[in-house]
């Protein structure tokens, strides 16, 4: 009887024990629940191998090259066909975020943890804030994606320089999102900037046509800050 | 061509005025540059389109376009330029020149247009020079176009000492930075080393065994030499002041190597900097001339070390690799960077810069060799160093952009003072 008693008191000195660690556990972490969604970050993945001793002299990623070639262009240009120089193709953002999203999802499937895919859109930027074309602007991020694949600038310049430049530039662009006229209406002061940014404008020729919704464009154009 | 900024930044905001937005990110890229045949004088125009095009190569800001893609008729164009013809090709800057001959002289006319703005060339220049110094001409009017497009003056008509193995001497013998022009300075079947200019390139100092001892000389050039310190012992890695009145020496006299400072009218002692029983070594002095970097084993391994040029605490300033010397510091005033020779854990030599305000190290050189004795250009825009490839090398400071210079052994290369 003594022992069914003790026994009694154990079982229930343990559960007793449980309830308060669970109530206990609970009262101490209500900010986790209330903690506001993480905002998502591309993480680059830790290379296996050794750490390197910080006593060593730094390596380079990548070997320098010998020597600096010279920019071969084919001397079979016919003047006729030449053209200004079309933009390499970009990456397909979009692509890359979704296999992105993929891994963690997976990651987080094996960890037993659930993975929320960050909101946005598919055309958006790795570096977007805002959530949805309301908020943000899907058509402003494909003219950004347009001319940052063409604007280059001259190494003479020195990046302290450049730094607190703006050239603001107006344009005017047809339906087809051809750009009709543009002219610098705040220069930078710095003229390989200025340059620069009407060389981009050249090479770009045309923005991706507006959206029916941002028809009203045509009429009132476009301004766009330049910030190396 | 590579990304030199941080990624996109951007904002719109829909107004009456319509849409503004805002870009950031350019990628940077050098400047292309065609530079022609000249016209006039065939073998002239030729030497001359050779070094302007090894002039603008040499500095790792210009891509110099292949004249074979040009599509520009450039008999019909004479000394002006068709826009769209270089456009298409790419060219941001075209060089338009015509070279005679008068007499024994050679006579230039030279343009630079810049293709955005082409209906007046950006620099003009006629000169003349005696028909063996055509490459002169090219020098002064590269320098030209480079400080229109940065300002800054260009390091064209700057020369570089270096150490010549000569059958079982060494001579002394400086170049022009295209690797022509080589002059002997010093050739008297002794060993002849360690080089430096003066901050004037009107005189060279180094250490010569022609007394069988390490004796330091100096000699305005063209000009016969003179011993300048001869105390017992070595007399060696001699870096004038940046006022030109003072040398800063390694001396070994009273047995243990030191650094001192020695007056450069006569090699007069003027003080001592260093005292420690370690070995101290390879002074540089910073550009105010108030900073001097050396290398002292004080602490085992030799590393590379900074105290005040009057003399004083020295502070250690190289943590990794254990074998780092030959230290410059930068001409550039607005940083305070040195260049050295390091020796990384697979045994290698090579050049890194260090960023004494930040406290970094930046590789230069890897899996080329092994590259010593690096020497900054005044500007502090590019390096030479040796390297075990042969010859003489220029290299930008981030290692992206390398050429060959001087073809041929080679050794401790100093960068003269800025020349016009």
């Amino acid at each position: 009887m003594a022992l069914k008693l003790g026994g009694l008191a154990v079982t229930l000195a343990i559960h007793a024990t449980l309830v308060a660690a669970m109530l206990f556990a609970h009262r101490e972490s209500p900010a986790q629940a209330a903690a506001p969604p993480r905002s998502f970050v591309a993480a680059k993945l830790v290379r296996l191998g050794k750490p390197r001793d910080p006593k060593h002299l730094p390596r380079l990623e990548t070997a320098p090259p010998p020597i600096a070639p010279a920019t071969p262009i084919s001397p079979s240009m016919d003047p006729a066909t030449a053209r200004p120089a079309t933009p390499a193709p970009r990456p397909d953002e979009a692509a890359k975020l979704a296999d992105t999203f993929r891994q963690a999802r997976l990651r987080a499937l094996r960890m037993g943890q659930q993975f929320e895919e960050p909101e946005g859109l598919a055309t958006g930027s790795v570096n977007g804030t805002a959530t949805t074309e309301a908020q943000g602007d899907a058509y402003a991020t494909a003219i950004d994606q347009a001319i940052r694949a063409v604007w280059r600038l001259p190494d003479l310049v020195r990046p302290e320089q450049l730094e607190g430049l703006v050239c603001e530039v107006f344009l005017r662009l047809a339906p087809d999102g051809r750009i009709l006229e543009h002219r610098i209406v705040k220069p930078s002061g710095n003229r390989f900037l200025d340059a620069s940014v009407v060389e981009a404008l050249a090479r770009v020729g045309a923005l991706p046509p507006p959206p029916p919704d941002r028809l009203a464009l045509i009429r009132q154009g476009l301004t766009i800050e330049f910030r190396p | 061509m590579r990304r030199a900024f941080a990624a996109l930044a951007l904002a719109a905001t829909a107004s009456a005025q319509g849409m503004k937005i805002q870009i950031s990110g350019a990628e940077r890229a050098r400047y292309k540059i065609a530079a022609p045949r000249p016209l006039g004088d065939a073998d002239l125009a030729a030497e001359l389109e050779d070094a302007l095009a090894m002039d603008f190569r040499m500095v790792g800001l210009f891509d110099v376009l292949d004249p074979r893609g040009f599509l520009a008729k450039l008999d019909v164009e004479g000394m002006g330029i068709a826009a769209p013809d270089w456009t298409s090709v790419g060219a941001q800057g075209v060089i338009k020149a015509r070279v005679t001959r008068v007499g024994g002289d050679a006579a230039l006319e030279a343009r630079f247009y810049e293709v955005a703005r082409p209906l007046a060339p950006a620099v003009e220049r006629t000169d003349r020079a005696a028909v063996a110094d055509v490459r002169r001409l090219a020098h002064r009017f590269a320098n030209d176009v480079y400080r229109h497009l940065t300002g800054e003056d260009g390091p064209f008509l700057t020369r570089i000492l270096y150490v010549r193995p000569s059958g079982r001497a060494k001579d002394i013998v400086a170049v022009d930075v295209d690797g022509h022009r080589p002059t002997v300075l010093v050739a008297n079947g002794a060993d002849n080393v360690l080089p430096a200019w003066a901050p004037g390139g009107d005189r060279i100092a180094w250490t010569s065994l022609l007394w069988l001892n390490p004796d330091l000389f100096e000699a305005r050039l063209g000009a016969r030499p003179r011993r300048l310190s001869r105390h017992a012992g070595l007399n060696i890695g001699a870096a004038f002041s940046p006022d030109g009145r003072t040398i800063a020496l390694t001396l070994s006299k009273d047995g243990n190597a030191e650094i001192y400072l020695v007056r450069a009218a006569d090699g007069e002692i003027l003080a001592r900097l260093t005292d420690h029983p370690g070995i101290d070594a390879s002074p540089s002095f910073s550009p105010d001339g108030a900073q001097l970097a050396f290398v002292s084993n004080r602490q085992g391994s030799p590393q590379i070390w900074v105290m005040p040029a009057s003399g004083g605490a020295a502070k250690r300033v190289t943590f990794q690799g254990n074998y780092n010397q030959s230290p410059r510091f930068s001409p550039r005033s607005d940083v305070s960077q040195i260049a050295f020779t390091g020796r990384d854990e697979r045994g290698r030599f090579d050049v890194f810069v260090l960023d004494l305000a930040a406290g970094t190290t930046q590789r230069v050189t890897q899996n080329q060799g092994d590259n010593w004795e690096p020497t900054w250009a005044p500007g502090g825009r590019l390096l030479a160093f040796a390297s075990s490839r042969g010859g003489i090398w220029v290299a930008t400071p981030d290692g992206q952009h390398q050429a060959q210079i001087v073809k041929g052994a080679a050794e401790t290369p100093v960068w003269s003072p800025m020349r016009k």
